[in-house]
């Protein structure tokens, strides 16, 4: 068991995170690459492509098409998915120790309250993706996968914070969490997440959208 | 079928990067010492011995192509300039990453072009190589630009198009100062390199294997490049070039086994262990294997001959290389190098990218066959696609980097710690030893000497800069206690016990309530003004509280420096070498002996 725990947050950790970061890196790279021969952008003029991808990015204004509750539901789920692996003590701590860096720090009140926003956030968008037949549609086999994942590595990441709560021993606790979130990393570039940084797509929706607006 | 063969050979030069990129990473982050298996005693390893010695061997088919064409005139093997001379650009290129990644401060490689050195070896070998390289653009550099319709572009390709032969003169006559200088670099050590390579031929001998190396790597090149693109192997003009690589080479074996029997060392080849062993196998791969299938025109004819007697060759000779910079010398040095993946990653890492170049550049600009190969490329996906797709390339590279990130030690992820080491004091008296770690690299002091030329009443307290409570001069290493690691000179146990009879802990706490830290305390030279006396050449950073002592080498050059590059300011005479490193570590301070441990002291006073 702990050779098993120190493989998956040692060497597994490492790979997963390697692949999340520098996947994200190279799609980014090859959309722009793609925006930068893009006909599109050279018609607008790039003032107006990151005008109207400022303006497809904020939640207001697509809350009108995609209904606020989804909106909400959405941002909840991102923003816990970066500041709590990121700034939660327990794991600040840890990356303050690789880095060698003082790393910041949320409040574990607020850590543990956006963890538990985030678990009932995921699990309302799984039930409305599986009950939603549009939804379901678009969704591939692959694209449920991060979702799982996700939930499972906040479940298991609050459970191993309190361990009071747990039903399994910290041990097997721990390798959910570790299992779980070297999982997530690991699909982040090549699935539907990897679409945060994929600017045509971003940039033919708010093209889309200003049209629909100005219509 | 054709880009079947070309995607996978991508895929995994692609991997080699993205491996050596991660590496990269640590090596400039974390430093030699835990990323490599480089020490001390062997601190040319693998990437001297295969990335810049190699390096430039392999790139000698540049100027031996050239040297055909321009000087002997024959035409036929114009079809093969372009590619040997972007060849050796690259080549060259690689070697300069290379030697990045072996240096220990990098960013000082600039420093040849302002500082110089003329009796370095190295000093020669750096200006071959930086001219070389620059001459080596620029006779490429044409290809590049032939098709720009820019009117600029243009310009600089008609004159530079004119400037060809002055050029291809400029560099024969700078590789081959180079092939054979490297060789030089080994003739300052043969204390180090075992007889049966060090010999006062060396540069010779390195500039001799380097021409049959260079139409060998031509060879090579040109095979590979014809079977990766399908291409029709050019064996006419290849099977020629092996013609003149087989002399070459049996030319080469005579004048090697000949200098060996002329020194009187040829009965070492035989004496049987580690070092004949190597040079057997270096002879047979790199000389007699090549040079009779080369001599055989069957063999020689024949492509997969031929590719043997290529790659034979080629590594053959790098082999010889790799001997020369570090393998020879195991017997000699007693050292046991056996390099780490991660440089051995690194250097094939530097392969593949430069090699990634060389297919760009293949398949873009008239290289070879009379123009662009585009069916090499691969397209960027369809960005309205439901699924987002990385090319192969990407995912290769990102899967390289991550597979690297993984199996690093975490020796080489977390760096070696500096350990703490407490120093020893220097002795008493008019002469001492800064010697605080007993590594014997220290210093003799002058002591008396240094008080003689100090000036003023308060003297003392220039160097003396802070002085414990009652005492009238207090030792560097009294607060100075560790070699490297800044240590506080705060005693709060001594401090405890000495106010327990008084007001006790509210002496330094005066409020309670408040964390019981330096910055709630009362300030440390309230009580204790007396320490930092008025002449001092440094105050504590932190005053008024005092915080931690710098380790002790960093504050005995601290000190040292900052009132020796004072004098040399303002004084004429010796005053100008004053600050160099040589003026205190001019002669090595004998060990410690702890059964005697006044006597180097004493006999550093007698002297």
């Amino acid at each position: 068991m702990q050779a098993l725990l120190e493989f998956t947050s040692g060497p597994m950790f490492r790979l997963a995170l390697v692949v999340a970061v520098l996947g994200m890196a190279a799609q980014f790279v090859q959309n722009a690459l793609v925006v930068a021969r893009s006909s599109a952008t050279w018609q607008h003029g790039a003032r107006d492509v990151l005008r109207a991808i400022f303006s497809w990015v904020l939640p207001a204004r697509r809350a009108r098409r995609f209904g606020l509750a989804g909106e909400i539901l959405t941002w909840i789920v991102a923003a816990g998915v970066v500041i709590v692996p990121l700034f939660y003590l327990g794991h600040a701590r840890l990356w303050g120790r690789s880095l060698h860096l003082d790393w910041p720090v949320v409040p574990a009140a607020v850590s543990d309250l956006l963890t538990k926003l985030t678990m009932v956030a995921l699990a309302l968008l799984l039930l409305v993706r599986l009950a939603n037949s549009q939804y379901r549609a678009v969704m591939l086999k692959f694209d449920w996968l991060p979702m799982i994942l996700a939930l499972l590595a906040f479940v298991s990441g609050y459970l191993v914070a309190h361990p009071g709560r747990s039903p399994l021993s910290p041990d097997t606790t721990a390798l959910i969490h570790f299992f779980s979130a070297d999982g997530l990393l690991l699909t982040v570039p090549f699935t539907r997440l990897a679409r945060c940084v994929l600017l045509p797509d971003a940039f033919d929706k708010a093209i889309q959208h200003r049209q629909e607006v100005s219509a | 079928m054709r880009m079947k063969r070309l995607k996978t050979v991508k895929s995994a030069l692609w991997f080699l990067v993205g491996a050596a990129a991660a590496i990269a990473v640590f090596r400039f982050w974390r430093g030699l010492g835990p990323t490599t298996a480089l020490t001390d005693l062997t601190p040319w390893g693998f990437w001297i011995g295969f990335d810049v010695m190699g390096g430039v061997a392999l790139a000698a088919g540049g100027f031996c192509i050239a040297a055909t064409v321009y000087v002997f005139h024959l035409e036929r093997y114009r079809a093969i300039l372009r590619p040997a001379v972007l060849t050796a650009f690259l080549g060259y290129a690689a070697v300069v990453v290379g030697l990045l990644f072996d240096l220990g401060l990098p960013w000082s490689i600039w420093h040849m072009i302002v500082y110089w050195n003329p009796r370095s070896p190295l000093f020669e070998v750096g200006w071959c190589v930086m001219l070389y390289l620059t001459v080596l653009l620029l006779e490429f550099l044409p290809v590049m630009l032939e098709m720009s319709k820019h009117p600029l572009l243009a310009g600089i390709h008609k004159a530079l198009h004119k400037a060809t032969v002055p050029l291809v003169i400029l560099g024969i006559m700078l590789s081959t100062l180079h092939q054979s200088s490297l060789g030089s670099l080994f003739l300052i050590m043969p204390h180090r390199l075992d007889p049966l390579w060090y010999t006062p031929i060396l540069p010779i001998l390195f500039f001799i294997s380097a021409i049959a190396l260079g139409l060998m790597m031509v060879t090579t090149e040109s095979l590979f490049s014809s079977w990766l693109y399908e291409e029709e192997y050019e064996l006419d003009l290849l099977q020629g070039l092996g013609k003149v690589a087989a002399g070459v080479l049996w030319f080469y074996l005579a004048v090697r086994i000949g200098d060996l029997a002329i020194r009187g060392v040829l009965p070492h080849a035989f004496d049987g262990g580690f070092e004949p062993g190597l040079f057997w196998v270096e002879i047979a791969v790199s000389v007699l294997i090549p040079a009779t299938l080369l001599t055989i025109p069957y063999t020689r004819r024949r492509m997969k001959t031929l590719a043997t007697a290529a790659g034979f060759t080629v590594v053959g000779f790098v082999f010889h290389r790799i001997d020369v910079g570090g393998l020879a010398m195991i017997g000699t040095t007693g050292t046991r190098y056996v390099p780490s993946w991660t440089e051995l990653a690194i250097s094939f890492g530097i392969v593949a990218g430069f090699a990634l170049v060389f297919f760009w550049i293949a398949e873009r600009f008239h290289l070879m066959h009379g123009g662009p190969m585009l069916k090499g490329r691969e397209r960027l996906p369809d960005i309205h696609a439901f699924r987002p797709r990385l090319i192969r390339g990407a995912v290769m590279f990102v899967a390289g980097a991550a597979m690297a990130t993984a199996l690093l030690p975490s020796s080489t992820l977390d760096g070696w710690p500096v350990v703490a080491q407490t120093v020893h004091r220097p002795g008493y008296g008019d002469m001492m030893i800064l010697d605080g770690n007993r590594n014997d690299k220290g210093v003799r002091f002058d002591h008396k000497m240094h008080v003689d030329v100090a000036e003023g009443d308060d003297k003392c307290a220039f160097c003396h800069h802070m002085v414990k409570p009652g005492a009238r001069a207090t030792g560097c290493s009294e607060c100075h206690r560790d070699e490297h690691l800044p240590v506080s000179i705060f005693d709060h146990r001594l401090h405890q016990d000495l106010l327990a009879k008084g007001p006790g802990c509210l002496t330094c706490h005066e409020d309670t309530s408040r964390p019981k830290d330096l910055e709630n305390s009362k300030p440390c030279l309230d009580c204790h003004e007396s320490m930092i006396p008025p002449g001092a050449a440094f105050k504590p950073r932190a005053a008024p509280n005092i915080g931690l002592a710098p380790g002790y080498m960093d504050a005995m050059h601290g000190l040292c420096l900052h009132c020796h590059q004072e004098q040399e300011g303002g004084h004429a005479g010796d005053a100008p070498t004053l600050a160099r490193c040589s003026t205190c570590h001019s002669d090595t301070v004998k060990p410690f002996d702890p059964l005697h441990p006044d006597r180097r002291l004493e006999e550093a006073a007698a002297k």
